[in-house]
């Protein structure tokens, strides 16, 4: 009996969890029932459970006994299938799509992030995905105080401007004047900031999302912990008038969305970053190419464990860039002669990173 | 019935009922005497048995013909739970959960109370009490009637205009395979709660034995005789054209077979391919097209056979 209920877990989980608890149950003290009717050989006994989950399979008993078949090899399989799983967290080369490919291919790579967030709501999305999503992200700005105002002139008031821009303590003084004075407001009274682009370049983070970012540091996971300097840099770089673009990579690289500016977007990539998962092997040399090929070879930060599955085709492409910041979610000798190389910073990840450390 | 009296039902523990009458009567006696009006069917009468034995409704699935309602029905009474051994209903689509479950008349009951025999008339869910129900073409039971099915099966009790009462029974229901038109997917949660079991058509010796047995039987006095020939064309041609993909009804096969002989044997002759060969046209159910690819297939089996 507890062979059969061995027999019977595994083909659950083989089954991703299709068949209901129910159904398994059932199952169980149905094979009990017939054996004791008699004639219960193997080939009966993978009837009598296909039978039973045929329900809940939604197939007929027919189909439901190819599912089951294959479910039992499946569970044979799954012992030596083990240590694959054991590696799939660190170097591998197994292909996953991240979240950029799977949302690239229902919309266009440059647009906004905006689309690509409504294309996200609507996908059927991985379930690492959605349990990523549950979890919020604090992307406190403490790093706002310290970043220097970037105003550089005071101008009048004109009616396609963003209340956002708007100053309000010279527009409080100068209504207190003209109070004072007894005359009527105009829109001259209004001032409005004009900002001045410090960082005038577009900056482009690239993302490690292997596996390998599903490990804890401390209480979060790396991918967390990623997630929230992101965020919280993202905020910066809005207020600074930024424009900023992330790229996902794992055996692959693909913008999860190309240069836009921070502080018209910030609240959707913030959104999407949520939604950002971890998944597959790991190759560096991947972000770098799609990067270059982008057009973008220096000034890029990159988010990794170093533990790809090629350094030596990454020290070569590497070359081609200019100050390649490096965040490292682990001590990584490899990565901080990345950064070295290519005259950039080297970090290590810790919950108060601050990305914009980097440029100073 | 009184609805008082529906009240307060006790619950019956059927599952226990009918591993009870299993061991009294035996395996073999159940399948010996399903064997007097069906055969080649013995494993699908031992799963139909586990499942009602473990208190699971089972659906006997399979194309028309092959005896799901026979089966169930002889089962049924064989293993006699109570006095009538079963209830059957023959789904429809324009079943309401009130044609299941009954209902009250109002008017009948202002006038004469809840307790004359005409103010609550119980639906099959509820006569069911104590023995077997029978759904033939369950599938063919829409959404609504299947929730209060749902609900009699995984509460045991049925709801009548906020009465409550209790129902226990043993459920064993026929369906078509889902690729047929016109009828209604069971719902997730029902289909969850059933066991279903394939029926097939049996192998070629049974399928023989069978054809054989049931035309004697739909020919009764008539002194006729069955040549062997055409029995071997009949089931070759049924193999055939279920791998065609038309799997055939040994129900008509069998009527097929003893109007062919009927036929043959009111000119004072005995019965041909020819014979036959009209008998299966007459008696299929299909559309001419089919028909006429079914009865190509049927010259090719005879002229091999």
């Amino acid at each position: 009996m507890d062979e059969v209920a061995d027999l019977l877990l595994r083909i659950y989980e083989c089954l991703g969890g299709q068949a209901s608890v129910r159904s398994l149950v059932y199952a169980a003290a149905d094979v009990r029932a017939r054996a004791q009717l008699g004639g219960l050989s193997w080939e009966k006994l993978v009837d009598i459970i296909a039978q039973n989950l045929a329900g809940a399979l939604r197939a007929s008993p027919g189909a439901a006994r190819k599912i089951v078949e294959d479910a039992i090899a499946c569970a044979k399989r799954s012992p030596s299938a083990e240590p694959a799983v054991m590696a799939w967290g660190s170097v591998g080369s197994e292909r996953a799509p991240t979240l950029a490919h799977i949302v690239n291919r229902h919309v266009r790579i440059d647009a906004s992030p905006r689309a690509k967030l409504e294309v996200i709501k609507r996908l059927n999305l991985p379930r690492e995905a959605l349990e990523e999503a549950r979890s919020p992200i604090a992307a406190r700005s403490e790093g706002v105080a310290h970043v220097k105002s970037a105003v550089r002139l005071v101008k009048r008031y004109r009616p396609s401007a963003p209340p956002s821009d708007i100053d309000l303590l010279m527009t409080a003084m100068s209504f207190m004047k003209k109070r004072l004075m007894g005359r009527p407001l105009s829109d001259d009274d209004i001032h409005l900031r004009e900002y001045t682009h410090i960082i005038d370049k577009p900056v482009y983070i690239a993302l490690d999302v292997s596996g390998s970012m599903k490990e804890y540091v401390g209480s979060a996971t790396k991918l967390r912990v990623a997630k929230n300097a992101i965020a919280r840099y993202i905020r910066q770089m809005a207020y600074l008038r930024g424009f900023v673009a992330l790229a996902l990579f794992n055996v692959d690289a693909d913008f999860m969305w190309t240069p836009h500016a921070a502080h018209t977007y910030s609240r959707e990539m913030i959104e999407i970053l949520r939604y950002v998962y971890a998944m597959g092997g790991t190759e560096l040399a991947s972000a770098l190419e799609l990067l270059h090929a982008h057009g973008a070879t220096r000034d890029v930060v990159i988010i990794s464990d170093g533990r790809t599955s090629d350094a030596d085709r990454v020290l070569q492409i590497a070359r081609k860039f200019r100050r390649l910041h490096v965040v490292a979610t682990e001590r990584s000798g490899f990565l901080r002669q990345l950064a070295r190389l290519t005259g950039g910073r080297y970090r290590e990840l810790a919950p108060g990173l601050d990305l914009l450390s980097l440029y100073g | 019935m009184k609805l008082s009296e529906l009240l307060q039902r006790e619950p019956v523990n059927i599952p226990r009922l009918v591993r009870e009458r299993v061991r009294k009567l035996g395996v073999e006696e159940i399948v010996r005497a399903v064997n007097k009006a069906l055969r080649g069917l013995d494993d699908v009468v031992l799963d139909t048995l586990s499942g009602l034995m473990i208190g699971r409704p089972v659906a006997l699935v399979g194309t028309v013909g092959l005896g799901k309602s026979t089966l169930a029905k002889v089962i049924a009474e064989t293993l006699a739970l109570s006095d009538p051994p079963y209830v059957m209903v023959a789904c429809h689509s324009h079943m309401t959960a009130v044609d299941l479950t009954g209902d009250i008349d109002i008017a009948v009951a202002l006038q004469t109370g809840l307790d004359h025999p005409l103010a609550y008339i119980p639906g099959p869910l509820v006569t069911a009490h104590g023995s077997a129900l029978i759904l033939d073409e369950i599938n063919r039971l829409n959404p609504y009637a299947q929730a209060a099915l749902l609900q009699a099966i995984q509460e045991h009790y049925v709801y009548v205009r906020g009465f409550r009462i209790r129902t226990d029974f043993a459920l064993i229901a026929t369906a078509n395979p889902s690729e047929y038109e016109g009828v209604y997917e069971l719902s997730e949660a029902l289909a969850d709660r059933f066991k279903f079991v394939e029926v097939k058509l049996p192998d070629r010796e049974i399928l023989r034995s069978v054809l054989i047995w049931k035309a004697k039987e739909y020919l009764g006095d008539l002194e006729a005789e069955i040549p062997p020939r055409l029995v071997d064309m009949l089931v070759k041609f049924t193999y055939e054209a279920e791998r065609a993909g038309y799997p055939q009804s040994v129900r008509s096969l069998s009527y097929a077979l003893a109007d062919a002989v009927a036929r043959a044997w009111s000119q004072h002759r005995s019965a041909g391919v020819r014979d036959l060969k009209l008998a299966l046209a007459a008696n299929l159910p299909h559309t001419s097209e089919v028909k006429n690819v079914l009865v190509n297939l049927f010259e090719k089996a005879a002229v091999s056979a």
